[in-house]
């Protein structure tokens, strides 16, 4: 059968149907579909914005437990000297605080200018700069346990961070004397004091 | 489901309508201009049905043909030529393929059939398309008797189906080997039964001669013929119609048939067969008919309707279902638009309220935390010398001739690298000295003594057996990892030279020894 020999009025009535069928169906699926478009893309925008106040939310959740936790250690280690600058001059009275309460008849210092220091084994410094001092002590010493309480008085005396490295115990003479002016014992001990610069503080 | 289809046979048709399982009619119409116009008139009544036509006719005739072998579209065109060259004259005509390959050659047995005087359906088929009555097809009564072989029990190479229809009369059917070859239609207006049956006799002799003449039957071949019948006109054939060497009859109860088909209340119509092949065809409608296709169109417009219909319902459906999703879709996002900008504000307001309580610190609380356990970090990290010196102590506590001179105490990761100011010598590996620091958080503090032994008086065996003791005993502390004599009162090794005197008496002996020792410092831990 030919395109030309086709009866159209004996299927017009389908035909019609089904073009009101196609644009019904492109309209209504058309109109919701704009409609669920637009929706869409308010939803991802509210989306974002939920996600991005929940994730700040839980960001400030976890900084206050942070500083909760470890403002009151640092504020001790900011008294201590050990955040920010060197205090050497609390360093040096407290030398000769010790020097006389644990009775050093001789006592030099000499400390090494600041520098960066590398720790000995890993140390995480984090956004801190870790600097160290290297102080050499020379002590005169009735007896070599006056060095002991010495040093652990100066470990416990919250004046800063410091690591010992080295300490050379000598005897001062052949024989000891029992007398309270003569030392008996030389010692040279070398140590480190640290201290951290803060990185710039957030606005 | 409703249908109607057309009998027509030499003269006559008869309207019969499917309504389910239910047969309505027939309604007749005489073939003459009246009829045509009256069936045209009826068929308006309702144009859409769709209509099937039965013919039932003597002009129908059958050839059966040996044709090459081919498929596809060579065999419809062969078949279709072979159709035009048996039967020029009328469109009415049909071939198709009965056996394939017979006879190990490259051959098919075809049967072509036509309605040789066009004449006899063509009016009523104009009837048909003047009202556009949708035709399915033109079919032929012979057609269908294939349906009655197994309801028959045919399994004769050769057998021969008799039926009796109320207006076209009685038509035989030779089946050989289950195909059909021939089918011939002959008056039969006797009302009474035996005549009726001598009439069978007499066209069951005419049928076997011209078999014969078509050599289909030879001479001592046995011919079964299987008639269906009912009531007086069955008794009547039981007793005409005897056996010979050459003929077998069997007899069928139209009324008790195993076809599936309920003969007619009507008492007239249910003498005959016309409602059975009507029951027949509407159960399994033959695949080829004489229709043109220019005679179906009406269908095909009908089919392209429906179709179109189909469409256009699939079309809305499907929109609806989308459109519902969308609706949907549209109504939990609308849902959820809210409620986010409902929590987001919520969550403000305790991201507000939390960051108002938090006190100001110079650095962020990262940073505090880096820095505290950085603190603590180095606070572990650090040693002093107590516990090594409170070691050594204890050690010599048991050996007061032992002179100590100096003790050199360092810290180190690694005591195998140790350096000391008074001799270069490195202290007693705990691990093997690889040239490297080793990666580990362990630190160890090293302790170097150097001791000579008071009153010696030059005996060396004694002077390395006191100093063997007393590194023994250092070493049963077990904080302590490892204790060695790095210089003994003499050295007595092979390769450095060894100076001395005997035999005199020595006031200046002295013995001096090295010790080392190493202590792992013990964290503390947070």
């Amino acid at each position: 059968m030919k395109f030309t020999d086709i009866e159209w009025p004996v299927l017009r009535g389908a035909l019609i149907g089904m073009a009101v069928a196609i644009a019904v169906s492109a309209a209504t699926v058309g109109i919701t579909h704009y409609y669920v478009s637009r929706l869409a893309a308010e939803n991802s925008q509210y989306q974002a914005s939920l996600n991005q106040i929940r994730d700040r939310y839980v960001a400030a959740i976890q900084e206050r437990q942070l500083i909760e936790r470890y403002w009151p250690q640092y504020r001790q280690l900011q008294a201590s000297g050990f955040v920010g600058d060197e205090n050497r001059l609390n360093w040096i009275d407290l030398l000769h605080l010790m020097a006389a309460k644990h009775r050093v008849l001789g006592l030099t210092y000499e400390v090494l200018p600041r520098a960066v220091a590398a720790p000995d084994q890993n140390v995480n410094t984090g956004e801190f700069q870790l600097q160290g001092s290297e102080m050499t002590l020379r002590l005169d010493l009735l007896h070599e346990g006056n060095l002991l309480a010495l040093l652990q008085d100066l470990s416990v005396q919250n004046a800063g961070i410091f690591n010992l490295k080295s300490c050379l115990i000598d005897r001062a003479q052949p024989e000891i004397t029992i007398n309270n002016s003569t030392s008996n014992i030389s010692a040279q001990c070398k140590l480190i004091w640290h201290t951290i610069q803060p990185p710039v503080a957030p606005s | 489901m409703s249908g109607r289809v057309i009998l027509i046979s030499n003269g006559h048709a008869a309207v019969y309508v499917w309504q389910g399982k239910h047969l309505h009619g027939p309604m007749e119409f005489m073939a003459d201009n009246d009829g045509y116009a009256a069936l045209a008139e009826h068929l308006a009544q309702d144009s859409g049905m769709v209509t099937g036509v039965l013919v039932d006719v003597i002009e129908e005739e059958f050839r059966s043909e040996r044709v090459p072998h081919v498929v596809g579209r060579d065999q419809v065109g062969l078949l279709k030529r072979r159709a035009e060259q048996a039967f020029r004259l009328t469109p009415y005509r049909m071939a198709y393929i009965q056996n394939k390959l017979v006879d190990g050659k490259r051959e098919d047995d075809a049967l072509i059939s036509a309605i040789t005087n066009s004449d006899l359906i063509a009016p009523w088929v104009k009837s048909l398309t003047r009202s556009k009555v949708p035709l399915r097809g033109i079919y032929s009564l012979a057609q269908l008797y294939g349906e009655l072989l197994k309801p028959l029990d045919v399994i004769e190479k050769r057998a021969l189906i008799i039926t009796r229809q109320q207006h076209g009369g009685m038509r035989q059917a030779f089946y050989f080997d289950q195909k059909l070859k021939l089918s011939r239609l002959s008056p039969a207006p006797s009302a009474d039964p035996e005549a009726h049956a001598d009439q069978l006799l007499a066209e069951v002799d005419k049928s076997q001669r011209y078999l014969a003449r078509l050599k289909l039957l030879g001479r001592d071949d046995m011919l079964v013929v299987h008639c269906v019948s009912t009531g007086p006109e069955l008794v009547a054939l039981r007793e005409t119609c005897r056996d010979t060497t050459t003929l077998q009859f069997r007899f069928h109860d139209l009324s008790t048939l195993n076809t599936g088909f309920n003969a007619s209340a009507n008492a007239v119509a249910a003498k005959f067969c016309d409602e059975l092949f009507l029951f027949l065809l509407k159960r399994h409608t033959p695949l080829r008919d004489y229709a043109m296709p220019v005679e179906r169109r009406y269908d095909v417009y009908r089919r392209v309707r429906a179709a179109t219909h189909g469409v256009s319902a699939m079309l809305l459906l499907l929109a609806l279902v989308w459109t519902g999703m969308n609706l949907i879709d549209a109504r939990l996002m609308q849902e959820f638009n809210s409620s986010a900008g409902r929590i987001s504000g919520d969550i403000k307001q305790r991201y507000d309220h939390v960051m108002e309580e938090l006190p100001k610190t110079p650095v962020s609380p990262q940073n505090l935390r880096a820095g505290v356990e950085l603190a603590r970090s180095l606070t572990n990290k650090s040693a002093l010398p107590h516990p090594m010196l409170y070691a050594l102590s204890a050690g010599l506590q048991g050996f007061p001739q032992v002179d100590v001179q100096s003790i050199e105490w360092v810290v180190t990761p690694d005591p195998a690298s140790v350096t000391f100011s008074g001799a270069a010598v490195a202290a007693t590996p705990v691990a093997p000295a690889t040239g490297e620091v080793p990666v580990t958080n362990d630190l160890y503090q090293v302790a170097q003594v150097k001791a000579s032994l008071r009153a010696f008086d030059g005996d060396y065996r004694k002077a390395f057996e006191q100093v063997n003791r007393l590194v023994a005993t250092l070493k049963s502390n077990v904080e302590l990892e490892s204790v060695r004599a790095v210089e003994l009162p003499l050295n007595t090794d092979p390769a450095v030279l060894l100076q001395g005197k005997t035999g005199v008496q020595e006031q200046n002996h002295t013995a001096l020894f090295i010790l080392q020792a190493v202590m792992k410092v013990k964290h503390e831990i947070h």
